[in-house]
C-alpha cells in the first residue's frame, strides 16, 4: 500500500516552482554547470581530481580579491585599483624579505598594511572630499603603480624566501593546497561579516539606498569607507599569495585582477541575492572564470582567447544585470 | 465603435494577479476616470495601454483595430500619449526647448531658435496655458509649472487618447483648474482622456465616466451621473471606511518635547514651533513651502544655519540623523522610494535596519530577534506581505509606507517622550491604508509621543492635527488650534490669500 501511494503523495507535496524566478536566480549557477559539463565532454582529463584541485588553486587568489571587492560594491562603491594594489603588495613582500632582509612576519604585515593604507586613502577622498570612488580608485591605481616602480624600479624580484612564506602559495594540508584553504577561510569570514554582523548589514543597507540608510541613523560614510578599506586589504593579501605561489614578484603581476574581480562580483550580482553584491554569488563568479580559464587551456585554445572570453564575461554579466534592472549605473 | 477598448486583459506578476479579466472602454470625447486603491491594478492597466507592459491575455483595440504594442514609442505613434507622475524634463534647457524636444525646427542640424520659440508659444496658446515663460530654465520653475511643461510636451502631437496618471499631485488649485480647462478643450475635439486619480472631488468635477478597480477586477463602471460621491469610497475599498474623526486633544499643558526657535536653513527662515507630549501637530503648506527642508534639517539630514533646537527643554546641536535618533527625534521621510526604502532588500531587512543595535549584542546579528521584531511589527501594523523575505519592491504603496514607518516602531520599545516627524505619511496610498495610518498616528500620540505631520492633504490635516502650523515660502505664517481653522482658512493661509491674519493665532 505504502509503495503504491508514495508517488501520488510526493507529487501532491511538490511545491509550486516558479521556474521563471528559479532560472533568473540560479541561471548563472546553471551556466557554470553547463560550461563545466561542456569542457568535460570536450576533454575527459578536465574532470580529474588533480585538475579540479588545480582549478581551485588557480582561483584561490582571485577569490580573495573578489571577496574584498564584494564588500566594497555592497557598500555602493567601486574599487578599480585592486589589481595594482595587489601587485604593489606582492612586490613589497618580496622586496622586504629579499632586499631589506626583513623577516617574513614584518614583510607580510607591511604588505598587508599597504593595501589597507590605499583603502584608507580612497576612503578619505571618497567620503570626505566626495570624489566618486570610480575616479578616486582609477587615479589611485596609477599612484599604486608609481609607488611600485619607485620601490622596485620596474624589475621583478627573485631570491631566497623563507619556507613559511612559500607555504602560503605552495604548501599542502592533507593533500589540499593551503591557498585553497586560506581562500575558503577568507570567504567564510567575509560572508559572516556581511551577513551576520551589524556592520555588515549596515554596509548592505548603505549600498541599497544611501539616503534611506542615513535617515535610518546609519553613519553611511563610515561603511563606504570600510568597504574601500576591505577591498584594499584583501587585494594586498591576494598579492602576497601570488608572490608566494610564483616564488618571485612581477611588477605588474596582479594587475589583471581588477578586471577579473569585477567580472566575478558582477556575475555574482546576477545570482543568489540578485542585484546585491554577495559573497556566495562572487564565489560562483570566481569559479566560472576559473573553469573557463582552465578549460580553455586544457582544450588547447590559444592564450589570447582567454582575454577575450574574460572581457566578454564581464560585459555579459553587467548586460544581464542591467537588462533585469538589478544594477543601475548613474 | 469605441475609441479604445481593452478586452479581457489578464496580467500576472510573481505572486500577484494585477489584472483579472478586465474590460475597459473609452469613447471619443470622453473623460474617463480610473479609480481604485493602490494595488488595484490602475497603473498596470495604464502601462498596458501605453505599451510599457504586455498583457498575459486579452487585447487592446484602437478604433476597432487590434493593437500590438511592444514599446512605449509604438503607443505614441498610434496617438496614445501618457503623462506620468514623474517629471521628465531636461535640466538647463528652457521651457520652449523642453516642449519641442526632439522635433526642434532646424536647418542643416542648426536649431532655428526664433521658430522654436514661436512654435512653443503657439502650442502653449492652443493649450490655454498663458502664464509660462517660454525662455525660463525649467529647473527654476515650481513643481506645478514643470508639470504643465510636461503636459504641453505630451500634447504637442495632437493625440487621440491621453492618459494622465495622478496629474494634479503637485499642482496648486489654480494650476489644476488650468489643466482641467485644457482637458475639456481636448475633449471638445473628440479626444478620449483616461484620468487616474486619488482625488474624488476632481473626478466628480471633470469626468464623464468612471471605472472602479479593486483587486485587479472592475467592480463598477458607468456614467459619473449615476454615482453619488459618498458612495464611491465604499466601492473602492469594498467595505465601510473606518471613520477616523479624532477628538481634539489639548496637550498644550503637557511637557514640551520639542521646541524650535528662530530656525533658519536652506528653504526656511525664522521658523519657531513647539510640540507637546501627546499631541499631533499638523504642518501645512503647498509643495515647496519649506516643510520638508525644515523637518530634514531638524534631524540633521540638512544643515541648520542659525536658531535653536530644544529637546525636552535642553538645547541640542544635531548634525546627523544618528544624533537625532539618540535624542528621540525620528523622521519618517517623504518619497518613500527615494528616501525611505532599501530597494532590492526584503521586508525583514527594511523593518529592522533601525533596530539592529538592539539585536546585535557584540556586533553579531541575532537572526531570531530580528525575525521576531519584524513579524511583530507586521502584525501590529497589518502589513500585507507574502513573507518577511519578500522583496520590498513587490509590496503595494500603502504597505511600503507602513514598512517605512514600522522600522521606527521596531526601534522604539517605548514611544513615550519620543518625537515623530512624519513627512507626507499617506502620500500616494489608498483610502483604506490612509485611514489605518491615521489610526496608527493617533495611537502614537495617545501613548505619549509628540507627532508632527507635514501634509498637503487638508482632510488629513483636519482629521489628525490638534494644532496646526502653516508654512508659506519658507516662513511660518500662521499657527493655532485645529478648531480655530476650517479647510478653507488653512488653504487661504497656505496660498497666501489672507495677508492680514499672519501669525494672528501664534501661541
Amino acid at each position: 500500500m505504502k509503495v503504491e501511494q508514495a508517488p501520488t503523495a510526493r507529487r501532491l507535496r511538490l511545491p509550486a516552482v516558479d521556474w521563471e524566478d528559479f532560472i533568473a536566480r540560479y541561471g548563472t549557477v546553471l551556466a557554470l554547470v553547463a560550461v563545466f559539463v561542456a569542457f568535460w565532454i570536450l576533454e575527459g582529463r578536465f574532470v580529474s581530481g588533480r585538475n579540479l584541485l588545480n582549478i581551485l588553486r588557480q582561483v584561490s587568489t582571485l577569490a580573495v580579491v573578489a571577496g574584498g571587492l564584494t564588500i566594497c560594491v555592497a557598500a555602493g562603491e567601486f574599487d578599480l585599483s585592486v589589481g595594482t594594489v595587489a601587485s604593489l603588495a606582492g612586490i613589497l613582500v618580496a622586496g622586504l624579505m629579499v632586499r631589506q632582509e626583513q623577516t617574513f612576519e614584518v614583510a607580510l604585515v607591511v604588505a598587508l598594511l599597504s593595501g589597507a593604507a590605499f583603502g584608507t586613502l580612497f576612503g578619505f577622498i571618497v567620503t570626505v572630499f566626495r570624489v566618486p570612488s570610480l575616479i578616486a580608485t582609477i587615479g589611485g591605481s596609477s599612484i599604486a603603480l608609481g609607488v611600485n616602480f619607485a620601490y622596485a624600479g620596474g624589475d621583478s624580484i627573485y631570491g631566497q624566501m623563507p619556507a613559511a612564506f612559500k607555504f602560503i602559495g605552495q604548501g599542502f594540508v592533507g593533500g589540499v593546497p593551503f591557498a585553497v584553504i586560506l581562500a575558503l577561510g577568507v570567504l567564510l569570514i567575509q560572508y559572516l561579516f556581511l551577513n551576520k554582523t551589524r556592520a555588515g548589514r549596515y554596509v548592505i543597507a548603505t549600498g541599497a539606498n544611501p539616503k534611506a540608510a542615513k535617515l535610518s541613523g546609519i553613519n553611511t560614510e563610515r561603511y563606504r569607507f570600510l568597504g574601500l578599506v576591505c577591498s584594499g586589504f584583501f587585494a594586498a593579501l591576494a598579492g602576497v599569495m601570488l608572490t608566494s605561489y610564483l616564488g618571485s614578484a612581477q611588477p605588474q603581476g596582479a594587475d589583471p585582477y581588477t578586471m577579473d574581480a569585477l567580472a566575478a562580483v558582477f556575475l555574482g550580482m546576477t545570482t543568489i541575492k540578485r542585484g546585491q553584491a554577495n559573497i556566495l554569488g562572487t564565489l560562483v563568479g570566481v569559479l566560472t572564470l576559473g573553469v573557463i580559464n582552465n578549460g580553455l587551456n586544457m582544450v588547447g585554445a590559444p592564450f589570447y582567447l582567454q582575454n577575450m572570453v574574460r572581457g566578454g564575461i564581464l560585459i555579459f554579466a553587467v548586460l544581464l544585470a542591467v537588462r533585469r534592472e538589478e544594477i543601475r549605473f548613474f | 465603435m469605441a475609441l479604445l477598448e481593452a478586452r479581457d486583459i489578464v496580467k500576472t506578476y510573481p505572486g500577484v494577479r494585477a489584472l483579472d479579466h478586465v474590460d475597459f472602454i473609452l469613447e471619443r470625447a470622453q473623460i474617463h476616470a480610473l479609480v481604485g486603491m493602490n494595488g488595484a491594478g490602475k497603473s498596470t492597466l495604464v502601462k498596458i495601454i501605453a505599451g510599457v507592459e504586455k498583457p498575459d491575455h486579452g487585447s487592446i483595440f484602437l478604433e476597432g483595430q487590434p493593437l500590438h504594442l511592444s514599446h512605449a514609442r509604438d503607443a505614441s505613434q498610434y496617438g496614445i500619449v501618457v503623462v506620468h507622475q514623474e517629471r521628465t524634463l531636461i535640466r538647463h534647457l528652457s521651457v520652449a526647448e523642453n516642449i519641442l524636444l526632439g522635433i526642434e525646427p532646424s536647418q542643416l542640424g542648426i536649431i532655428n531658435n526664433q521658430l522654436l520659440r514661436q512654435r512653443a508659444r503657439e502650442l502653449l496658446e492652443s493649450l490655454g496655458i498663458s502664464d509660462l515663460d517660454i525662455d525660463a530654465d525649467v529647473e527654476k520653475l515650481g513643481a506645478g509649472k514643470q508639470q504643465l511643461v510636461d503636459i504641453a510636451r505630451a500634447l504637442r502631437t495632437s493625440p487621440k487618447v491621453i492618459v494622465l496618471d495622478e496629474p494634479t499631485a503637485s499642482l496648486s488649485a489654480g494650476e489644476t483648474e488650468h489643466l482641467f480647462d485644457t482637458l475639456r478643450r481636448f475633449k471638445e475635439r473628440g479626444v478620449g482622456i483616461i484620468f487616474v486619480s486619488h482625488h474624488l472631488d476632481e473626478v466628480f468635477e471633470i469626468a464623464d465616466h468612471i471605472t472602479i478597480l479593486r483587486d485587479g477586477k472592475v467592480v463598477s463602471t458607468g456614467a459619473i451621473t449615476a454615482y453619488k460621491p459618498e458612495d464611491v469610497p465604499r466601492l473602492i475599498v469594498g467595505h465601510e471606511i473606518a471613520e477616523t474623526t479624532s477628538d481634539y486633544v489639548d496637550a498644550t499643558g503637557k511637557s514640551v518635547l520639542l521646541e524650535v526657535q528662530h530656525l533658519c536653513g536652506e528653504g526656511f527662515y525664522d521658523v519657531s514651533l513647539k510640540v507637546h507630549a501627546g499631541e499631533v501637530v499638523g504642518l501645512a503648506g503647498v509643495v515647496g513651502a519649506g516643510r520638508t527642508e525644515l523637518l530634514e534639517s531638524l534631524v540633521g539630514y540638512r544643515d541648520v544655519r542659525s536658531g535653536t533646537i530644544l529637546i525636552k527643554g535642553e538645547p541640542k546641536r544635531i548634525r546627523t540623523p544618528q544624533q537625532a535618533i539618540r535624542n528621540g527625534l525620528i523622521l519618517v521621510p517623504e518619497k518613500r522610494m527615494e528616501k525611505g526604502l532599501l530597494m532590492r532588500l526584503d521586508v525583514l531587512e527594511n523593518l529592522t535596519v533601525a533596530c539592529l543595535p538592539h539585536h546585535s549584542p557584540g556586533g553579531i546579528v541575532s537572526e531570531r530577534g530580528l525575525r521576531q521584531t519584524a513579524s511583530d511589527i507586521v502584525k501590529r501594523l497589518g502589513i500585507v506581505t507574502p513573507s518577511l523575505r519578500t522583496n520590498i519592491g513587490n509590496l503595494s504603496g500603502g504597505n511600503k509606507q507602513k514598512v517605512v514607518f514600522g522600522k521606527w516602531l521596531a526601534a522604539s520599545a517605548d514611544v513615550q517622550g519620543k518625537i515623530f516627524l512624519l513627512d507626507e505619511p499617506t502620500e500616494g496610498i489608498d483610502v483604506g491604508a490612509r485611514a489605518e495610518m491615521w489610526n496608527i498616528i493617533r495611537r502614537l500620540a495617545a501613548q505619549g509621543a509628540g507627532v508632527v505631520v507635514a501634509t498637503s492633504d487638508l482632510e488629513e490635516l483636519m482629521v489628525l492635527a490638534d494644532r496646526i502650523y502653516i508654512m508659506r515660502a519658507g516662513k511660518m505664517v500662521c499657527s493655532g488650534k485645529r478648531p480655530d481653522f476650517t479647510q478653507e482658512t488653512v488653504l487661504q493661509h497656505m496660498l497666501g490669500a489672507t495677508e492680514t491674519t499672519v501669525a494672528q493665532h501664534a501661541l
